[in-house]
């Protein structure tokens, strides 16, 4: 039903159609209308010509009817005979010449004469026709048309029948020529067709493939597509120079953020060191003037506020650590690239997970068998599914569904809606959590760093940016969608290269 | 240099001195076998006769399409194998231009296919059989009233005198059957009653069987479907049972001078058909003129056998001199449309090729004379019946 849908609604369809549905229309009306009136034509000519016939045999009979009056003999008995004799010589002679075959009878049904027919065809004729009327009827397997007659002064009943193939020379040329207009339209149509191909299909096709190749269309010719390509050209370059727009806002907006993260955070940990600095800084400076001697126990206090103080200074300087792990461009070790199960990957995070998150989360995992290995850095794709189940479980605080799905799914272009994935073949990863869900808003910053829903001493937003950075580095995208108190799903699609050994 | 230009000259005129001028100083050869020795040698003889007067005739008026015509007569000794062989030859090794047909419908039968074969169009001199007409060949034109018609004018005459009840006996070859069957039919057509109709061998001598079995019959006329022999035959068997019918009809055999030289008194009263009588009322253009130079020529009177050669050639002369060349479909299709007189009378056929313009005369042999009995206008004598 969807290729039937598909074809029908393809270009080629809606131009090959009208075409053929004009070849078939002009075909039907050349058979009704020019066929059948010269069939018409056939038939009158058949009877015009078998009518011609009946009245050269009546002539005959009444030529020498006119002679045996004339000599005064029509009441001489044996004169009488030998005209009626040769005037059925000359009746033969007659349907010899035109090549008819007839049977002459008198009254009495005595028949006088039967050229190249059997006499029992009079009954026949007799049966079918009128007199004076053309009829058809088939004799000897073969159609003919009959025509019946009377010559009233001897009461002689003639019927002759003439062979319908004599016409069929003509019948035969119209349907030549029914056949040589077919053939003419149907050649037409496949100008037609091809010519609607060049004109029409070519350059649409043309245009297509520069946009599903992701270049700028360039057709010139037929003024309305190239306007068409003209104007898509444009609009691709100007929606890509929007769309670097974006992203350089969005950059600087991340920028902001990060910055504004980096400062917040640092602050904070900074408000830490220096408030115990100032503490213990106080305490010493007291202990110096000799107001307060150091006891034991303002030893233990000033330990604490300097081992809060290194706690800070350590949480800072991860916090470098981390910022500098994203800034710098992720590439893949060479030596740590090597063929991975996915679904082994898979099952050993499930393990891992089942040991670690809360026992209200109900794990389960369902796999694909078959998968291809994809080539990639094991330790980083562990990362990034770990921080996707970890960010799914703060998304569950009551408990919930967390599901692994691993499959093989092919993109082809223009079949997915999310569009800038590149046709191929992929494995893809896929998560799904039953938690609070995210609104679009928030879906949209999620890949950002520093970008976090959660409490501030809980995550530092840079768990699904990592996400996302790896998965890049795998030459992959990460999906994210997500409906509000009902559950989010991150898709991982990574590239299947031909390559890539089956497991 | 003197030597070059020589051969320069060579060059330029040696395809001028290769080709002749177009074969224009060479007869027409018309070819064509008759059975000169043989069973038909009588009147294969007489058509030869025929055909050569007219070759004469053509040739001392300066021929046709300005070429002299040469015919090329082979004897086929009555034989219908060898006659279609010599046509192979006539066609193939003597490459003829154009061919007449042979003598009877025996022969012409055989040798029709080779000449449709070759596209050869036939002007049927010397046979009337139905049946040559009836394979639907495209080249084969009818010179003589077809044998179906043979006997029509004679039964004519019969039931005019109130003679009705008849005999019809016939040889077995296509011909005589042919003759036979159209004179039952008009027979039948003229109210007669035909009370015996059979056939016999061709070449059978003594006929005495048959003339007993007519006479047992209680015909009162006798008409015999055959040849010269099959005539000369009949009417000694009829001598031989010492019986007479009121007439006896043969239809060919009886026309010519031999025919009361072998039968002397016996010869009167035989009735027969024929394609044409010269008498001095005889109304064709050149009738007269063919007469007297026969004669003149073989000391003898032609019969219609010679005449009707004569008009074949008359006719392809004519359709010639309309088509302008040689070609011979060209002349196939000017005789089947054309219609013109000869001296034995029209010429014209129809769709199948079918003698329909010519006609029959009827003779009856009376006191040593041929005389001609019907039709009725053209009459030299009335019928006498016995």
């Amino acid at each position: 039903m969807k290729v039937l849908r598909n074809i029908t609604r393809s270009l080629a369809f809606r131009i090959i159609m009208p075409v053929i549905a004009l070849v078939i229309l002009a075909g039907i009306g050349l058979y009704i209308f020019v066929l059948s009136s010269v069939s018409d034509f056939t038939d009158r000519h058949i009877k015009d010509a078998l009518m011609g016939m009946s009245r050269e045999i009546y002539n005959i009979c009444a030529r020498n009817l006119n002679e045996l009056l004339k000599t005064g003999a029509a009441s001489d008995e044996k004169a009488a005979r030998i005209k009626r004799g040769l005037t059925i010589g000359m009746i033969e002679d007659f349907m010899q010449q035109n090549n008819l075959k007839g049977i002459i009878a008198e009254k009495d049904n005595e028949v006088l004469l039967a050229y190249g027919l059997s006499p029992g065809l009079l009954k026949i004729v007799g049966k079918n026709a009128e007199h004076n009327t053309v009829s058809s009827l088939e004799y000897d397997d073969k159609k003919h048309y009959a025509y019946r007659m009377q010559f009233e002064p001897w009461d002689w009943q003639i019927v002759f029948i003439k062979d319908a193939a004599e016409y069929s020379s003509l019948i035969n040329n119209v349907r030549l020529a029914y056949m040589a207009t077919g053939a003419i339209l149907s050649i037409t149509a496949l100008l037609i067709l091809f010519y609607l191909n060049r004109s029409i299909k070519y350059p649409i096709n043309k245009i297509i493939a520069s946009l599903k190749a992701g270049e700028q269309p360039e057709y010139e010719g037929i003024y309305e597509f190239e306007f068409l390509s003209k104007s898509i050209s444009e609009m691709t370059a100007e929606r890509q120079r929007l769309m670097k727009q974006i992203i350089e806002e969005q950059k600087l907006k991340g920028i902001r953020v990060l910055a504004t993260g980096v400062a917040h955070n640092f602050n904070n940990m900074l408000v830490g060191v220096l408030g115990y600095a100032s503490l213990i800084s106080m305490k010493l400076k007291d202990a110096k003037r000799g107001k307060q001697t150091l006891q034991g126990e303002d030893i233990d206090e000033l330990l604490k506020y300097t081992e809060t103080i290194e706690s800070s200074a350590q949480k800072a300087s991860g916090l470098a650590r981390d910022l500098a792990g994203l800034s710098r461009k992720r590439m893949l070790e060479k030596e740590s690239v090597m063929p991975i199960d996915i679904n082994k990957l898979i099952t050993e995070l499930q393990r891992l997970l089942s040991g670690t998150f809360p026992k209200n989360i109900e794990i389960t995992a369902k796999m694909n068998d078959g998968l291809p290995a994809i080539k990639g850095d094991i330790m980083q794709l562990e990362q990034a599914l770990l921080n996707i189940a970890i960010n799914s479980k703060d998304a569950m605080p009551d408990g919930g569904k967390l599901t692994m799905k691993t499959f093989v799914t092919d993109i082809v272009n223009g079949n997915s809606k999310y569009h800038y994935l590149k046709a191929g073949k992929y494995v893809a990863i896929q998560i799904s959590d039953t938690g609070t869900g995210m609104d679009e808003a928030t879906l949209s910053h999620i890949f950002e760093p520093f970008f976090t829903t959660k409490p501030v001493d809980k995550g530092t937003g840079l768990g699904l940016a990592t996400v996302y950075s790896i998965i890049k580095a795998h030459h992959g995208y990460v999906i994210a969608e997500s409906i509000p108190d009902k559950g989010s799903t991150f898709t991982i699609y990574l590239p299947i290269e031909e390559k890539n050994p089956k497991l | 240099m003197k030597g070059l230009n020589l051969l320069v000259l060579l060059i330029i005129f040696l395809p001028c001195l290769l080709l002749k001028p177009a074969n224009a100083s060479e007869p027409i050869e018309i070819g064509l076998t008759l059975g000169l020795t043989g069973k038909y040698s009588e009147m294969s003889n007489i058509q030869m006769k025929g055909f050569k007067l007219w070759e004469d005739h053509v040739n001392s008026k300066g021929g046709i399409l300005g070429r002299k015509v040469r015919l090329v007569i082979y004897d086929d000794k009555g034989d219908p194998r060898i006659a279609k062989a010599l046509y192979e030859h006539l066609i193939l090794r003597d490459k003829v231009d154009l061919v007449f047909g042979p003598y009877s419908s025996e022969i012409t039968e055989a040798v029709l296919p080779v000449t449709e074969q070759y596209g050869y169009p036939v002007l049927v001199a010397g046979a009337s059989s139905d049946r040559l007409w009836q394979k639907g060949y495209e080249y084969v034109f009818g010179v003589y009233a077809p044998a179906s018609k043979y006997a029509a004018g004679f039964l004519e005459m019969l039931a005019m005198n109130g003679y009705r009840d008849i005999a019809i006996v016939h040889a077995d070859d296509s011909f005589s059957k042919d003759v036979a069957s159209g004179a039952k039919k008009w027979a039948l057509r003229f109210g007669l009653n035909v009370l015996l109709f059979e056939g016999f061998k061709k070449g059978t001598k003594n006929l005495d069987d048959m003339a007993q079995r007519v006479k047992a019959s209680r015909a009162q006329v006798l008409i015999v479907c055959g040849h010269f022999d099959e005539a000369v035959n009949m009417r000694l068997s009829l001598k031989n049972i010492k019986w007479q019918p009121k007439a006896y009809y043969a239809s060919v055999g009886p026309v010519i001078r031999k025919f009361l030289d072998v039968l002397k008194a016996d010869a009167n009263y035989v009735f027969s058909s024929s394609q044409w009588e010269h008498h001095g009322s005889s109304t064709p253009p050149g009738c007269h003129e063919f007469y007297s130079s026969y004669t003149k020529a073989y000391k003898e009177d032609p019969s219609y056998h010679a005449a009707v050669a004569y008009a074949a050639g008359q006719i392809l002369e004519t359709a010639l001199k309309r088509s302008g060349n040689l070609d011979r479909n060209r002349l196939r299709d000017i005789l089947s449309a054309m219609d013109t007189m000869t001296i034995i009378g029209r010429y014209g056929v129809d769709r199948t090729g079918v003698q329909i313009k010519h006609f029959n005369l009827i003779i009856q042999w009376q006191k040593g004379k041929k005389e001609i009995v019907w039709p009725e206008d053209l009459r030299t004598a009335k019928p006498v019946f016995k």
